[in-house]
């Protein structure tokens, strides 16, 4: 029994299957992650994962398969790669799929995606962290908070029958908390780092707790028209689908509202937004892409109007652009979504608005349709009244129903400062700041007939 | 040393090393899938995955560790690093983690397969999803998406109390999105199917025939959709309908973990605290259920995966809380026992407490006659966007496909129902439940990081009086 090193497992891979299949793409990644569950202010449990696997992708002609080798046993690879031959002799051919990169490609590291701080920080470092994070939202007003901290390294290499290799390594830190004044009074932060001289644990649970305490004795809210100042948090959760739906993929299975409009207006003329693929210290950042490209920086939408949608080297070739290094090798996908900042403060972005609310989380965002946009939301957290230019009050109880042409055609002011958002809600990291949205359109339930 | 004995080796060594209780999970599993977008095959693939996950109590510390690098080595440092995380984090618990006394179960259990997914080749596969490919040829569908999934599960539990559960469980599953468009309206549909058994599932589930008739149904909608009536009336909610409600206002808002917010800055908590066995939510028309041991189901296993043998628990008894559902954790916590409700979506998740097949019990009438009791009303029959508030309280269903209701007869296609409502208005408006039961398979998202699981969530058709539907 010889088991491959983890070193020698992209090279041995690959040439094994070069000389089985035309486009080959190896990729492997080790790493390992810790995380602490709190609840209640009280650590309610631990856990520490350590994971390694191969991901193998092949072609043969316009035959595409892939398959994923976690024990690198060399008898185990050699039958898988056997296994591999035999499935894609029986698969019905993909006449979409145009190839992989060729060539060599240049990488660029990406700043501060890692920090060697990381993977040698102690259980008690950690519980510290999380002790820093709780005792700050509760000595701003929480009666408890809840959340956890994870953090993870990594290292990753790749090789292809193109021609491109490269190696990274990486670490982030995440930590989450939503603090509670009462059962309906919460506030939700997060701190998404990837190296730790941006991880501030105590200011995020801070700004949670306030958040809990400002929206003590909610009232329960009205529906209709409303401006809102969405949080960076809040916010996040709707951009993160401005990238989903800015993948090529997306455009021709259904699942996009952006179908048909490359450089027809898609928002109001102050909305800028990028996929950064090496955006320092990004959640999402990478060397290079599934296929060996070299992620870039890729304009999806510039002062309002659509430019590009992303692309891998097979989606570009039939549509007759450059890819823009975001394979997947089938489904192009976004690394991190970039609102370009604007120039206010979230205080003058609430003194403009005169009948409003501050919304500071969202949940459950679910779409009636993906071609046309129509989706509902349902603001987490505090919610604050707004009228002219103050907090009046928190309200609970209201959904966004909205279409998300709308919702960015209605933009009218966006926060200098930005956040980088990464969690359970937003699943593609997004850095932004606060966006004020004009006539938004709130629901909330019905009342029974004769209630 | 096998990599079963792994498991084994897993809870003795955390014991040596001063755990006061230890359980693994052993997973071996094979799956295999493919998608079709617009008629053009995508990416098959398939995977071959091993892995351990062990939990352990240390000082009164819980600590969940999973590896795929299955030697003992590994295995060992894993469980010491975890005794160190353990350690550390005890310090911040006032509470210690405790779990409740079960039975020492032993058992062993295989899920049968008639069309065994071994035999299946790719081949077959892709011609079974080109055959719902053709059963569109017809429609007006110019937005497509397939995929076909299945996977084999075994899996070994032992734990340092005795109890020791194998299990191997084999599942089918096909989803798609379709997209209909009329005079440049679009209109979507998402569905899926999802058993545990071999392929003989994916033949009992006609795709062909359903598919083409959600399509047709789809465009009848677009085309000749009316408004919805804004005045007061009845709604009578199809199985799919009453399925997601049950799941979302009564599976999710019963989990005890939630309760006691533990899922706090995830899931969420729930409009429920722990005082609330025997308050009345609903109609006494109102009993539901869920059942892991539902045979051939989404959610289908006879023990848990805490090792703690499944059964159905009765959550809403004539419209009052009748039992939360509970892993150990829960039961020790509220001082009563688990009801075998822990699910880890694999090897490297801790496992919470979870629904599995949950649905409303039937009635004794004919959804006909449901419907001729209604003078002013809206039949729903299906949903596309939904969703809930975090505590389960304020819930939205938007039609996929509805009917008027006059005077006891289905009449037009309504555009767009929308039932935007609290829990306590759904299950107290409730008045009778027909006897057709449907079930209807989802992926439940919960935990940190989230874990999937397969559920079904169903029921009859129900009839609630007196509603207004929303915007």
């Amino acid at each position: 029994m010889t088991k491959l090193a983890f070193e020698e497992a992209t090279d041995y891979i690959l040439k094994a299957c070069e000389k089985r299949f035309s486009d080959v793409v190896v990729h492997a990644s080790r790493s390992q992650a810790k995380q602490i569950k709190f609840v209640n202010s009280e650590i309610s449990a631990g856990r520490i994962w350590m994971d390694q696997s191969v991901s193998v992708f092949v072609a043969k002609g316009k035959r595409v398969a892939t398959t994923s080798i976690l024990d690198l046993e060399r008898k185990t690879v050699d039958g898988t790669i056997a296994k591999l031959e035999k499935f894609i002799a029986k698969s019905e051919p993909n006449a979409e799929y145009g190839g992989i990169a060729e060539g060599h490609f240049a990488y660029k590291e990406v700043q501060n995606a890692f920090d060697p701080r990381i993977p040698k920080l102690t259980g008690d470092e950690l519980a510290g962290f999380v002790e820093e994070g709780i005792g700050a939202a509760l000595a701003h007003g929480a009666k408890r908070a809840s959340g956890s901290l994870e953090i993870t390294h990594s290292r990753e290499m790749m090789k292809t029958s193109g021609g491109a290799h490269g190696t990274q390594k990486g670490t982030s830190a995440i930590f989450s908390i939503r603090a509670f004044a009462e059962k309906d009074a919460s506030g939700h932060k997060l701190s998404c780092v990837r190296s730790m001289q941006h991880f501030r644990p105590g200011e995020t649970g801070q700004k949670a707790g306030e958040f809990a305490k400002e929206s003590l004795n909610p009232v329960p809210g009205e529906a209709g028209k409303f401006d809102i100042l969405f949080d960076p948090m809040a916010i996040a959760c709707l951009l993160q689908h401005v990238g989903d739906s800015a993948s090529i993929f997306s455009v021709e299975a259904g699942f996009s509202f952006l179908e048909n409009r490359l450089n027809k207006r898609v928002a109001s003329d102050i909305v800028t937004i990028f996929d950064e693929g090496t955006l320092a210290g990004g959640m999402g950042s990478t060397k290079f892409d599934a296929e060996g490209v070299r992620a870039q920086k890729t304009t999806l939408i510039r002062f309002g109007i659509l430019r590009n949608y992303l692309h891998n080297t097979s989606t570009a070739k039939r549509y007759k652009v450059n890819t823009t290094g975001n394979a997947g090798i089938i489904a192009p996908h976004p690394w991190n979504i970039v609102l370009d900042n604007g120039n206010y403060d979230s205080q003058e972005m609430i003194q403009q608005t005169k009948h409003g609310l501050y919304v500071t989380n969202l949940w459950y965002t679910r779409f009636q349709n993906y071609k046309t946009g129509e989706f509902s939301t349902i603001p987490r957290d505090a919610i604050f009244r707004v009228e002219n230019g103050r907090v009046v009050g928190a309200v609970k109880g209201i959904r966004i129903s909205e279409k998300m042409s709308h919702l960015l055609m209605g933009i009218e002011a966006i926060s200098q400062r930005r956040e980088q958002i990464l969690g359970w809600e937003v699943e593609t990291p997004v850095k932004c700041g606060h966006v004020l949205a004009r006539h938004v359109n709130v629901t909330k339930s019905t009342e029974k007939a004769g209630a | 040393m096998s990599n079963e004995d792994l498991a084994d080796f897993a809870v003795k060594h955390a014991l040596k090393l001063g755990a006061t209780y230890a359980e693994a999970r052993h997973e071996r599993s094979s799956s295999n899938d493919l998608s079709l977008k617009n008629g053009v095959p995508q990416l098959a693939g398939f995977e071959d995955v091993e892995g351990l996950g062990v939990r352990i109590i240390y000082h009164g510390a819980m600590e969940q560790l999973s590896t795929d690098w299955m030697d003992k080595p590994h295995v060992q440092k894993l469980i010491e690093d975890g005794v160190r995380a353990a350690n550390a984090n005890s310090r911040l618990m006032e509470k210690q983690s405790l779990l409740s006394g079960e039975r020492k179960e032993k058992a062993k259990y295989v899920v049968k397969e008639k069309k065994k997914i071994a035999n299946v080749g790719i081949d077959d596969k892709f011609e079974l999803i080109f055959g719902v490919e053709k059963a569109l040829a017809k429609a007006q569908v110019p937005t497509r998406f397939f995929s076909l999934g299945d996977d084999v599960t075994a899996k070994y539990y032992v734990n340092s109390e005795g109890a020791s559960i194998r299990s191997v469980i084999p599942r089918v599953g096909f989803a798609y999105v379709i997209t209909v468009k009329h005079n440049e309206r679009t209109r979507q549909r998402h569905f899926q199917w999802d058993q545990v058994g071999g392929y003989e599932r994916f033949d009992a589930w006609k795709v062909e025939e359903s598919i083409a008739a959600e399509a047709n149904a789809l465009l009848k909608m677009l085309k000749e959709g009316v408004e919805a009536p804004k005045e007061p009336l009845d709604v009578v909610c199809g199985p799919e309908v009453v399925g997601i409600a049950c799941h979302e206002s009564v599976g999710h808002p019963y989990e005890a973990d939630r309760i006691l917010g533990r899922e706090g800055a995830q899931a969420g908590e729930s409009f429920l605290t722990e005082k609330d066995i025997g308050k009345r939510i609903g109609s006494d028309a109102a009993n539901v259920v869920d059942d892991p041991t539902l045979e051939g189901s989404a959610g289908y296993f006879l023990f848990d995966d805490e090792g703690v043998k499944a059964r159905r628990k009765a959550l809403m008894t004539n419209g009052v809380v009748t039992e939360f559902l509970h892993n150990r954790e829960t039961g020790y916590a509220l001082g009563t026992s688990s009801n075998g409700s822990a699910r880890a979506m694999d090897f490297e998740c801790e496992p919470i407490v979870r629904m599995s097949n949950t649905f409303l019990l039937p009635g004794e009438m004919k959804e006909e006659e449901l419907i001729e009791g209604v003078k002013k009303g809206v039949y729903i029959k299906s949903f596309t966007e939904w969703n809930i508030d975090d505590k389960r309280l304020n819930q939205k269903y938007v039609s996929s496909e509805a009917y008027l209701i006059e005077n006891g007869r289905l009449t037009k296609p309504v555009r767009k129902a929308v039932l935007e409502t609290t829990t306590m208005d759904f299950w107290s408006s409730l008045d009778a439940a027909a006897t057709n039961v449907q079930y209807f398979a989802g992926s439940c998202g919960k935990g940190e990081p989230m874990q999937g699981v397969p559920v079904w969530m169903g029921g009859p058709s129900a009839r609630l009086r007196g509603m207004r539907l929303g915007i």
